[in-house]
């Protein structure tokens, strides 16, 4: 991947003005280019290959309707897509091609319910019966998906773990998503409609998928300063109380079930018998999903906390918009009625299964959001730190995030303050040419004043532990 | 009776175990069917057999298929899935019956156990010619 080497060495000054007079062109051509981009560090030796895959995943159609992978995981909204960031897009957008393809217009997708709640159409249990045979499904992001994928039974991918065809795994999910989302026509001929991606193009696009955020779990408790998010933090790990962790291991997406690594599990939390879910009320011809297999078994993938705060609508259905509300349908009877939540309340000495009071909830939703905050942080200062193509576009846009998450919860004023500083120093230097290095340094400055808000140092003892991608 | 948190902690683990307990992960069943023969990731020539029918027997459901190597032959069970292979006649592939299974027809079969090789999970037949 080439790289944008910003840093300006000291130079005679006629020479640096020489210098500026010509590279002027280029430079509004660099400042124009503001395509955002996932950091790879080019002494990996998988940068190739992870640079192929990024420019397949974001440009590849497979001769289909024109979609891209990025066109559900755009890297600008957290390699997601909501409600909020579809409306930005133009009409012609290839999100939308049921609303311009009459090939496509019936049974591929619900135009409806990909605009107000972001949801997708997917044939899960087959293709034979479009018109009521399908589930409606959020868009997951791709982060972190080295330490969420594995599971003892295989790999586990998608909303239901069984997402890619062939064995299964990440690398295979590349050919079911181009058979699922990207034909010209629902006859799905292979050669005709689309065509299916070489290995060469799978190998390249496990790689990309799995150079995407986070690559370590983090070790659960971290060193928190504000006194509500390490309450909630907590709450989280307590096995009595919140029970978070026993699914959620150091709020990743793995299980740690009596001491034994359950990996990327499945559980049937019941969320589909929520009484009043966004898609029912919208369309109440959509069709309940029965998760995992076909038939369906009625489970669903775990998937990671640290990344949620900032990639709702929560839940495989899109049910719940806020951090907050999914942390309290661990409270309702959807959940504790659920074969999950029923296993913990036969369990319980007092026969409860998750009951949190209302400030408990928003104590763990804190949590969420402030290791939400703090992974953004870091990938911004990644961003900021290996500079490629596109990178401050994508650091400013994590920044904001960050800023976005804590204040949503009323967090950390101090940190948000300095979230909108490194911000506004990473947009100035996208656009300075003299002063780059210098806006640069500032904005890592203030992000690091930012993350020190929110968590404390290490104890040196435990210096190799995984925090430290958070403190270090 | 007392009960410890270990045991309690333990013990709802162990449930959970059983709950989340599933069958091995299997590849995405409704897109499979689109993959031509040879192509499925991962299965192809690893967990797949590719050969011709040399025999179909109705009564027992068994068929044998001849390709690289020795012949085999596999069963067929109810939950057997059967598709056809149209891609080389640029048409969409189809849900099939065993009345596909004819010989000289090239074939590709899954395995449910790769290992036995004796139970067919799924099997494509390729279809050279509009029906």
């Amino acid at each position: 991947m080439a790289i944008n080497n910003c840093h300006t060495p000291n130079r005679h000054p006629i020479a640096v003005a020489l210098l500026a007079a010509f590279s002027f062109p280029f430079f509004l051509l660099a400042a124009c280019d503001d395509r955002p981009a996932e950091p790879t560090d080019p002494t990996d030796p998988n940068a190739k290959l992870i640079a192929k895959g990024r420019d397949i995943f974001f440009n590849e159609t497979f001769d289909g309707n024109g979609r891209t992978c990025g066109t559900c995981h755009p890297v600008e909204n957290n390699l997601t897509i909501d409600p909020a960031f579809i409306a930005t897009l133009p009409p012609d957008d290839p999100l939308f091609v049921a609303e311009t393809n009459p090939a496509l217009a019936r049974n591929f997708e619900n135009p409806v319910l990909m605009r107000t709640l972001g949801l997708i159409l997917e044939n899960q249990d087959g293709f034979d019966d479009l018109e009521n045979n399908f589930n409606m499904r959020g868009v997951p992001h791709t982060l972190a998906m080295p330490t969420s994928v594995a599971s003892p039974q295989g790999p586990r991918t998608g909303w239901s773990g069984d997402g890619a065809p062939g064995d299964g795994s990440l690398r295979s999910f590349a050919i079911g998503a181009v058979i699922q989302h990207f034909p010209k026509t629902l006859n799905r001929a292979p050669g005709v409609d689309f065509r299916l991606p070489t290995d060469k193009e799978l190998d390249a696009l496990e790689a990309f998928q799995l150079s995407l955020g986070r690559q370590t779990e983090l070790s659960l408790p971290l060193p928190l300063k504000g006194d509500v998010a390490k309450r909630g933090q907590a709450i989280f790990v307590d096995d009595t109380l919140g029970k978070c962790n026993i699914c959620h291991q150091n709020a990743g997406a793995n299980a740690l079930l009596a001491g034994q690594d359950a990996g990327n599990a499945n559980f049937n939390t019941g969320i589909e018998n929520l009484p009043d879910q966004p898609a029912d009320l919208i369309d109440p011809k959509v069709p309940p999903d029965d998760g995992f297999g076909t038939p369906g078994d009625g489970t669903f993938n775990t998937p990671t906390l640290v990344e949620a705060a900032d990639t709702g609508p929560f839940f495989h259905n899109n049910a719940i918009e806020t951090i907050e509300g999914a942390v309290a349908f661990y409270n309702g009877d959807a959940f504790n009625n659920s074969p999950a939540g029923q296993v913990l309340s036969g369990l319980d000495p007092n026969g409860v299964g998750i009951r949190l009071d209302a400030t408990q909830v928003v104590a763990v939703a804190a949590f969420l959001r402030v290791i939400n905050s703090l992974e953004n942080i870091r990938q911004s200062i990644a961003l900021l730190e290996v500079r490629t193509k596109g990178s401050l576009s994508q650091a400013a846009a994590e920044t904001e995030d960050a800023a976005k998450v804590l204040s949503g919860g009323g967090l950390h004023p101090r940190a948000v303050a300095n979230l909108r500083d490194a911000r506004r120093n990473i947009q100035n230097a996208g656009k300075s040419f003299f002063s780059k290095t210098r806006l640069i340094r500032e904005a890592l400055n203030s992000l690091k004043k930012a993350r020190a808000d929110l968590i404390g140092t290490v104890n040196r003892r435990r210096a190799m532990r995984p925090v430290e991608i958070y403190t270090r | 009776m007392t009960v410890t948190l270990r045991t309690a902690i333990a013990t709802i683990a162990t449930a959970l175990v059983m709950m989340v307990g599933q069958p091995s992960t299997m590849g995405h069943m409704a897109t499979e069917r689109y993959i031509p023969i040879g192509r499925s990731p991962g299965v192809s020539n690893k967990l797949s057999y590719i050969g011709t029918i040399q025999a179909y027997d109705h009564a027992r459901r068994m068929v044998t298929l001849k390709g690289a190597g020795d012949p085999i032959t596999v069963s067929i069970t109810e939950r057997t899935r059967i598709w056809l292979d149209l891609s080389k006649i640029k048409k969409a592939n189809r849900v099939g019956e065993t009345s596909a299974l004819q010989v000289g027809r090239r074939t590709e079969v899954k395995f449910e156990n790769a290992d036995l090789r004796k139970i067919a999970d799924w099997i494509k037949v390729e279809i050279l010619q509009s029906e």
